[in-house]
């Protein structure tokens, strides 16, 4: 089965393409993850999927139907986007901001209705906010706030969630703190995750599912011990490394080359 | 849940902040009894007790007229006004998502001057007597100020609408028109030059109950309609990403807060004349008193800049009686140090 799915989908902004006749499934209720250089287009394929860029041409597939025959707010009933880096306006509290999720849910006179509540309460629960929601958006640590966007996705109790770049300016522990919290979302809630993340060891460490972007199109795509090695690296990211396995998880691990300082450990002489 | 309390009944049912509610009821208090003591002051001093008196008809003739003729539709004006430019204000800082939003960028104002003062100009014959009725001028007033509003969205529309070309081409705009009214202002006679500098410095003095009656309507309306709506611009103050990820129509309901903004605007501005600063401030002040909630910063906002405008109205007549100083000289003369202070903090952000 498959979540979402494009035909034959080309984007681009003005004349430029950016992506070019692309066919692309992405599983259900799997952790998928876009990988690739700078500007290879993998956030704007992310953008177009959640509906916020118009294609220039072919269409997108949702739960069988296209996404451009269906209302806005069905739409957001069965997917939920996170923008990369969003910004809550000065004195939001944390219930304010996640409160939004619903609006596919609301009308102007029910605008707090005892499942929105529920939702809202789940979503708190599950990203371990509960205790900051009533404290502000800026008071908040960088993960913390991290957290708290994604609630806000949750309360969308949508089936799939996309996100893009997730980690980004958040220091290494939170970016571990955010990650784990979407694989337990995929993996106890079974929610379909598609994400574009920068960093390919924490990608293969957490993706079910890795696709890697590259020329207005698809390089290669699959499970990533599968598909994670020197020569993938090479083209998609123009990077020489070695690929180990990661000492922790089993996962493929990159280990780039280039400059660096040697250190010379215990006697075992040079490399 | 602690700050807020859940109202629910069948199938409405709302959030609500309880510290936002006891900030709304206090304003009502403190916009009640400013009235009641503004009512009394001036050249005919009345305690509280004489005015409440002559509102309901029981004071002395002198009281009851001075208070049912002149004071009480002037400051009733003031309130009106207040709250709509306020209120405009909150629309397009929420719109734009930028606190020095307000309508006297977008143009709003200086197409209700332009259009006010070229209505004295063309309406005036050899003898500077007016050739129609004075009554037609909220209307010029209005329809100016609508129409520059309507400009600016026209001219900034590029496959719809986005915020920052919108206060570009309102910057732009406001300088052509006021450049144009200074134009008719030395073409034109002198005693219309007067008149109209009053108008655009903004003043609620000479209003009647007939001028009231036409604008209360229209403000409860657009509030109640923007209250409806309120939750859309919620949204969409998180970014247009996240509004239209969650299904928000942004087009749809950027045209509309467009005319709910314009249109309030332009009510005040009719009426009362281009009284600056309030849609600036007002909301400012709003949002440090309840924070960014859309739901409870319009009312509150509204109440601030009725506040404003009625202690600026209060200021001018009585300070330097018996010379009539018009309302818009004092927000202005808080408001540009206030606008000075807000970007000087934005700086240091």
């Amino acid at each position: 089965m498959y979540a979402l799915q494009t035909k034959d989908l080309t984007l681009g902004y003005g004349e430029q393409t950016v992506i070019d006749q692309l066919n692309l499934l992405i599983p259900k209720g799997e952790m998928s993850v876009l990988i690739g250089g700078n500007g290879c287009g993998k956030s704007t394929l992310l953008r177009s999927l959640a509906r916020l860029l118009k294609p220039h041409s072919g269409g997108i597939v949702l739960d069988g139907e296209a996404i451009s025959h269906m209302p806005t707010k069905e739409i957001a009933r069965k997917m939920a986007i996170l923008p990369q880096s969003p910004v809550a306006p000065e004195g939001l509290t944390v219930l304010q901001l996640v409160k939004q999720g619903r609006y596919p849910y609301q009308t102007w006179f029910s605008q707090w209705s005892e499942e929105d509540e529920n939702a809202v309460q789940k979503a708190l629960k599950a990203t371990h906010m509960e205790e900051y929601a009533e404290r502000n958006v800026d008071s908040l640590s960088g993960g913390q706030r991290q957290r708290a966007w994604i609630a806000l996705t949750l309360a969308q109790d949508t089936d799939i969630i996309l996100l893009d770049e997730p980690t980004t300016y958040l220091d290494l522990a939170h970016q571990v703190e955010v990650l784990d919290l979407l694989f337990e979302l995929n993996k106890e809630d079974n929610r379909t995750i598609l994400m574009v993340l920068h960093d390919l060891n924490l990608a293969c460490r957490y993706a079910d599912h890795i696709i890697a972007v590259k020329d207005k199109g698809i390089y290669d795509q699959g499970k990533p011990e599968d598909i994670v090695n020197v020569e993938l690296v090479e083209r998609v990211f123009g990077l020489q490394c070695d690929i180990i396995q990661d000492p922790l998880f089993g996962t493929p691990l990159c280990v780039p080359h280039g400059k660096g300082r040697r250190v010379h450990r215990d006697g075992a002489g040079g490399v | 849940m602690t700050k807020y309390t859940s109202f629910r009944m069948k199938a409405i049912s709302f959030l609500l902040d309880r510290r936002a509610l006891w900030v709304i009821a206090a304003l009502v208090c403190a916009v009640l009894v400013t009235a009641l003591l503004s009512i009394g002051l001036g050249e005919i001093f009345m305690t509280p007790d004489q005015v409440v008196k002559a509102l309901f008809g029981y004071g002395d003739e002198m009281n009851e007229l001075v208070v049912k003729q002149f004071r009480f539709p002037r400051i009733a004006m003031a309130v009106l006004a207040g709250a709509a430019l306020a209120v405009s204000g909150a629309i397009l800082q929420g719109m734009i998502r930028n606190p020095l939003a307000s309508p006297d960028i977008l143009g709003i104002t200086w197409g209700g001057a332009l259009a006010t003062i070229g209505f004295l100009t063309v309406f005036s014959d050899k003898a500077n007597a007016l050739t129609v009725s004075i009554q037609w001028m909220p209307l010029a007033s209005f329809t100016g100020a609508v129409l520059a509003g309507f400009l600016v969205f026209l001219l900034s529309w590029k496959n719809g609408i986005s915020p920052i070309r919108l206060v570009l081409i309102g910057i732009g705009l406001t300088a052509l028109l006021q450049a144009l009214t200074t134009l008719l202002m030395i073409v034109g006679p002198i005693y219309r030059a007067s008149e109209a500098n009053i108008w655009i410095t903004g003043s609620v003095h000479g209003t009647n109950g007939e001028d009231v009656l036409t604008l209360l309507p229209w403000v409860v309306i657009l509030l109640i309609l923007l209250m409806v709506y309120s939750r859309r611009v919620n949204l969409q103050e998180l970014g247009d990403d996240v509004a239209r990820g969650a299904g928000a129509m942004l087009l749809k309901d950027r045209i509309v807060l467009l005319l709910i903004s314009t249109a309030l605007a332009g009510g005040a501005v009719a009426f009362a004349g281009g009284v600056g600063f309030v849609g600036l401030m007002a909301p400012h002040i709003a949002r440090k008193l309840v924070g960014s909630s859309f739901g409870v910063l319009v009312p509150v906002s509204a109440l601030v800049g009725s506040m404003l405008v009625m202690i600026a109205d209060l200021i001018g007549r009585t300070l330097f009686s018996p010379l009539e100083v018009p309302a818009g000289v004092f927000t202005a003369a808080i408001g540009a140090p206030y606008f000075i202070y807000l970007l000087y903090r934005s700086r240091n952000k």
